[in-house]
């Protein structure tokens, strides 16, 4: 709590862009999450990051660019 | 991007680098880094213990089951380690076309934590002894081994991270005494 406190103090022009009474800021047990994405770009981004013709390697791991750039380029 | 009629761009590739401007031999826009699967498969953790159960994304995309984010995570790691075991045809992803790694009885099962990997099949490319972040492939066996769904989503983190450690030192399973 303190750390935040002192966060929100050194960046007052974040709290612009933050709205803590968002619906679905609460979470599991009560518990709070600081985040650039809320449910809904979250998913938007796993979407991507999921699909096997972007980021979701076949044998092993997730690509650090999407597979779909041999194709557009 | 043309300048000067010239074509400038950045693309999809799995290996080394084709390129000496970026980064040597190495590249960023394909192959399979560790670190950045670390840090992908620790935001997966931290997101599922705020949504819980009832968030489920579809994993893989357009074909698989629906999924909770603990549940991506460990498909994540499922593949990651599957870099280094040996698949189906007894052959290991991590040592590619390499015959002296994938045949040979004195050193098939020593397991070298390249540098990064191939993006489409696994290879181990780079130095061969980047154990310090390519070992993190580790922890994360330890840490999906010892702790379920369950507990990561119903547990304060600092107990399931003591938890842990009780663990590996003593080796007792984590909510039970």
């Amino acid at each position: 709590m303190e750390l935040i406190t002192q966060f929100r103090k050194r960046y007052p022009e974040l709290l612009a862009h933050v709205a803590p009474t968002d619906a679905g800021f609460i979470g599991h047990r009560e518990r709070r999450l600081l985040s650039i994405l809320n449910k809904r770009k979250l998913e938007r981004v796993l979407g991507y990051l999921l699909d096997e013709n972007e980021f979701l390697g076949r044998t092993g791991f997730v690509r650090s660019l999407a597979i779909t750039w041999i194709i557009r380029s | 991007m043309h300048v000067g009629g010239q074509e400038y761009k950045v693309q999809y590739l799995p290996a080394e680098s084709n390129t000496g401007m970026f980064g040597g031999n190495s590249n960023w826009r394909g192959p399979v880094w560790m670190p950045v699967n670390l840090l992908i498969v620790r935001a997966l953790v931290n997101f599922y213990t705020f949504f819980g159960d009832d968030f489920k994304v579809q994993c893989p995309t357009g074909t698989g089951p629906h999924m909770t984010l603990f549940e991506v995570a460990q498909e994540l790691v499922r593949r990651l380690t599957g870099t280094f075991l040996r698949d189906a045809s007894g052959r290991r992803p991590v040592y590619g076309g390499s015959a002296k790694f994938q045949d040979d009885p004195h050193w098939r099962d020593l397991i070298l934590f390249h540098e990064y990997f191939h993006g489409d099949n696994g290879a181990g490319l780079g130095a061969s002894h980047q154990t310090g972040w390519t070992g993190l492939v580790a922890p994360l066996l330890d840490l999906f081994g010892r702790v379920d769904a369950q507990t990561m989503l119903e547990t304060e983190r600092g107990r399931v991270m003591a938890g842990i450690v009780r663990g590996q030192v003593g080796g007792e399973e984590i909510g039970k005494k």
